[in-house]
């Protein structure tokens, strides 16, 4: 009698943490999707736009070594669609770049035509027929005005220059070399030219899931020698440790005037490397408290409140049951970093890639969006299932693919929707459903920002893996000002990144920016810096020139891009590195 | 004045000697790199278990019982249990701790406190619980050799052997002939038991005295049976296969045992009582 009392009131207490347990934690939808109030409309405008790009990924069916993993092919050629943003013909409009890997297919440019469409002229410009092309990257090697293109792939990157309105391969990265997604550029060592930051990621497996020793290298500099020849730089940057990276970002951590990189590390911990005062670069790990997950995929950085330091925002793997830590939003706080992406709403959006940052609506605060989705498949096999048959083998058996279970048909975190994080003050609110966001719930990889018609609403395109490209044009009747500035260095790079821009607002209010298009998964956004006002107005833009001025710019126009010139603003003072 | 009467463990409790293995493990895995939880978290996790070990012991059989129990548990959730928030921790206390005292056949607990709190917070906060935290052991065959010698001196001191090499000999003899059936590489499952944490599985939580069978040839029919019911169970790809037929298998035990009566000569951990505050 005393056990079926008991088992009575155990049982009663179990159902009601139950009932408990389901309604606070089991529902998967992003919290609170209805209490943004702004209407916030991003539609999906690929066709009416004149964009048809589908990417397409079998490069490893044509590599013969892979004939003895067959199985896992659908993992092999899971990362590689990304996508670019560059004003190409310099007409003061953006223009986009999709690279396409397979050896049959064609990588697109889309030239913008000022009206909401795009032309595709990637063969006019020579870009169409590109050795297994990854990830390109657009940027002035030789400030000439003129963009040249860093192009990784599945072999060594290349450096292409437009020689007569056609681009051609110019320089070759030199052996070894492999895959690689994850590059920044930045001039790290202030000499005006921009450099390279470059990390593998690996056709090999890991050995690990959370300390894989195995990866294909470490991150390297590459500086530039001028006339876009590059030289691995080991004085600056030496790390002999095996990492899958698959990004790199770059953000002035510390509020010291430098140049530090984050990289987004797949099955071990990030890592950072803090610039020392004579540019070289010491990684410390020791100031990031013990990361509970280990699935870095994008690194993107932005003060997302008024805050001393900017905050890095990183992508991870979050599947109910397996993978419960979701991404994480690390800012500095004097002595280490400390993550709140938990207390912002932030961390939960499925298997995250690309992310970005950017004020969609125009209200002075910067909202996030991020791309969603690793495998999708129609068949209703999910590979998470499957997985808990060797997850637990040892580290020896990981990194043979012999011994993971098939990927035919089955989706793995697949058919996810991307997520749109509206900035409230305190914390974000996901609204990617309220508004459709996405509803074909794609594989998304790279994620750019774009003002497509200059008007100050910014889109963005998602880069989906073998899928079709989608195109999201900000329509949102916000009714807030704005400014946009395209930054042109003259003693600094041309492309100005690595400049920081603070906006002081009519009320007094001060707004921080830093220029680093390269940031985020496999992207490179909008090249102009936008900057939502709210309904205020713009009193001054004070710009920090990567090569040490410190200028104001005063009598600015809101609600349009101005053109900033360094050494041309009022200058403050002139900084040291 | 009368005093309060705590009954403490003798050192010949073989619980000791899984503790000693157990602060061996914890030194190794919270300096793992990728094992992603801190001392202070094990430190909460443990106050919580001591606590309801503890107080719910009192309340319920009214003896206030030094609560090893509570300390053996916490490292088994601790190690194997990712959570989101430290949070997390309570539920699964109670969790564990609560079936040791609420579920009871024949005044025996009747399940294996760490199994029941592993498998049953994971089922309620999925989003927030994962059991996969065994994977941050690093893989590390050498750790693996370690532990499976502390174990087997552990099953030899607890006379649960033949749990464990049942277990063992069944999982392989099944094992290998299914994975032609299920296109599985036939390696796969053997590596998978030689992970540390299947070891520690293996030695640790199967062989929870007052839950298994007490003669030889019951341990060796319960030792089989979780082995082919974690076949079954991986087989459908269903999560956490060992700890769901591990469940079952208590279950069936305590039940069949109200007939077989293989628990009459209940195994009683050895304790001496010390008085505190009396005069």
């Amino acid at each position: 009698m005393k056990f079926q009392k008991s088992l009575l009131y155990f049982f009663c207490a179990f159902v009601g943490f139950l009932l408990f347990a389901k309604g606070q934690y089991f529902p998967l939808a992003p919290q609170g999707d209805s209490l943004f109030k702004q209407k916030i409309v991003l539609n999906e405008r690929s066709e009416k736009a004149n964009i048809h790009f589908t990417h397409k990924n079998d490069f490893f069916l044509s590599e013969r070594f892979i004939e003895a993993s067959k199985k896992i092919l659908p993992f092999y050629n899971s990362i590689s669609a990304s996508v670019s943003v560059v004003d190409i013909n310099n007409d003061g409009w953006q223009d986009f770049f999709v690279p396409s890997p397979s050896p049959n297919s064609k990588s697109h440019l889309y030239i913008n035509q000022k009206d909401g469409t795009f032309v595709e002229k990637a063969v006019e410009y020579g870009l169409a027929q590109l050795s297994s092309p990854v990830r390109a990257g657009f940027f002035d090697c030789d400030n000439d005005g003129t963009q040249e293109i860093l192009l990784t792939s599945y072999k060594c990157p290349s450096l292409y220059q437009n020689r007569g309105g056609k681009y051609q391969r110019i320089f070759k990265f030199p052996e070894p070399c492999t895959f690689a997604m994850g590059f920044n550029i930045l001039d790290y060592d202030k000499d005006g030219l921009l450099d390279i930051a470059i990390a593998p990621f690996s056709r090999t497996l890991p050995n690990s899931w959370h300390s894989a020793s195995n990866g294909p290298g470490g991150l390297m500099l590459y500086k530039n020698m001028g006339h876009c020849k590059f030289e691995a730089d080991t004085n600056h940057l030496r790390e002999p440790a095996k990492h899958y990276t698959h990004a790199i970002g770059v953000a002035d951590l510390r509020n010291l005037n430098r140049q530090d990189l984050w990289a987004a590390t797949d099955f071990n911990r990030d890592r950072i490397f803090f610039q020392n005062e004579d540019g070289g670069y010491s990684q410390a790990q020791e100031v990031l408290k013990k990361p509970k997950a280990h699935n870095g995929m994008s690194v993107s950085a932005a003060y997302v409140t008024n805050q001393k330091y900017p905050s890095i925002y990183i992508s991870q793997v979050y599947e109910p049951g397996y993978s419960i830590f979701g991404n994480q939003l690390w800012t500095f706080d004097g002595q280490q970093f400390v993550d709140s992406a938990k207390e912002r709403k932030i961390n939960n959006c499925g298997w995250s890639w690309g992310s970005k940052f950017s004020d969609i609506n125009n209200d002075g605060l910067v909202d996030l969006v991020v791309a969603n989705g690793f495998i999708s498949t129609t068949t209703g096999i999910n590979y998470w299932d499957k997985i808990g048959r060797f997850i637990f083998a040892s580290k020896r058996y990981l990194n043979n693919p012999w011994n993971w279970m098939s990927f035919e048909g089955a989706s793995w975190s697949g058919h996810q929707r991307d997520c749109i994080f509206m900035n409230q003050g305190a914390d974000f609110v996901n609204i990617a459903e309220q508004i459709h966001f996405d509803e074909d719930l794609r594989d998304g990889r790279g994620l750019a920002t774009i003002d497509t018609l200059n008007n100050g609403k910014v889109g963005f395109i998602v880069a989906n893996q073998r899928q079709k490209l989608s195109y999201y044009q900000n329509e949102t009747e916000s009714g807030n000002n704005w400014i946009g500035l395209k930054l042109i260095g003259t003693t600094s790079n041309r492309d100005a990144i690595g400049a920081s821009v603070e906006a002081e607002l009519s009320n007094g209010e001060r707004k921080k920016y830093s220029h680093y298009p390269f940031n985020g998964y496999s992207a490179q956004s909008d090249s102009r810096i936008h900057i939502g006002l709210g309904k205020n107005n713009l009193k001054s833009i004070r710009v920090k020139w990567p090569h040490g001025l410190n200028e104001l710019y005063t009598h600015l126009k809101m609600n349009q891009y101005n053109t900033l010139i360094e050494s041309k603003g009022k200058l403050i003072e002139t900084l040291s590195y | 004045m009368k005093g309060i009467s705590i009954t403490i463990p003798k050192l010949s409790d073989p619980r000791f000697i899984f503790l000693m293995f157990t602060f061996c493990f914890l030194g190794y895995i919270l300096f793992l790199p990728g094992y992603g939880r801190s001392a202070s978290e094990y430190l909460f996790l443990m106050s919580l278990c001591l606590f309801f070990d503890f107080f719910l012991r009192g309340i319920m059989d009214g003896k206030w019982v030094f609560p090893l129990s509570g300390l053996v548990s916490a490292f088994g959730l601790f190690m194997i249990c990712d959570v989101s928030s430290p949070i997390y921790y309570i539920p699964m206390a109670i969790l564990a701790m609560g079936s040791k005292f609420f579920i009871k056949i024949k005044s025996r607990h009747i399940f294996n406190p760490t199994t029941f709190g592993v498998v049953f917070t994971s089922l309620a906060f999925p989003s927030a619980v994962s059991p996969t935290g065994l994977l941050r052991w690093d893989g590390n065959l050498f750790m693996s050799l370690f532990i499976f010698i502390c174990g087997l001196l552990m099953v030899i001191k607890v006379n649960r052997w033949a749990v464990s090499a049942s277990y063992y000999l069944t999982a392989v003899a099944v094992a290998t002939p299914l994975s032609f059936f299920i296109h599985e590489n036939p390696y796969t499952y053997l590596h998978s038991l030689m992970w540390e944490g299947i070891v520690v599985y293996t030695f640790f939580n199967l062989t929870d005295p007052k839950t298994s069978p007490h003669k030889l040839k019951y341990q060796l029919l319960y030792g089989a049976s979780i082995a082919v019911l974690t076949q079954f169970f991986r087989t459908f790809d269903m999560r956490l296969p060992e700890h769901k037929a591990l469940l079952i298998a208590c279950f069936l035990y305590a039940a069949i045992d109200i007939y077989i009566r293989d628990k009459e000569k209940i195994e009683v951990w050895k304790v001496r009582e010390v008085s505190i505050g009396g005069r």
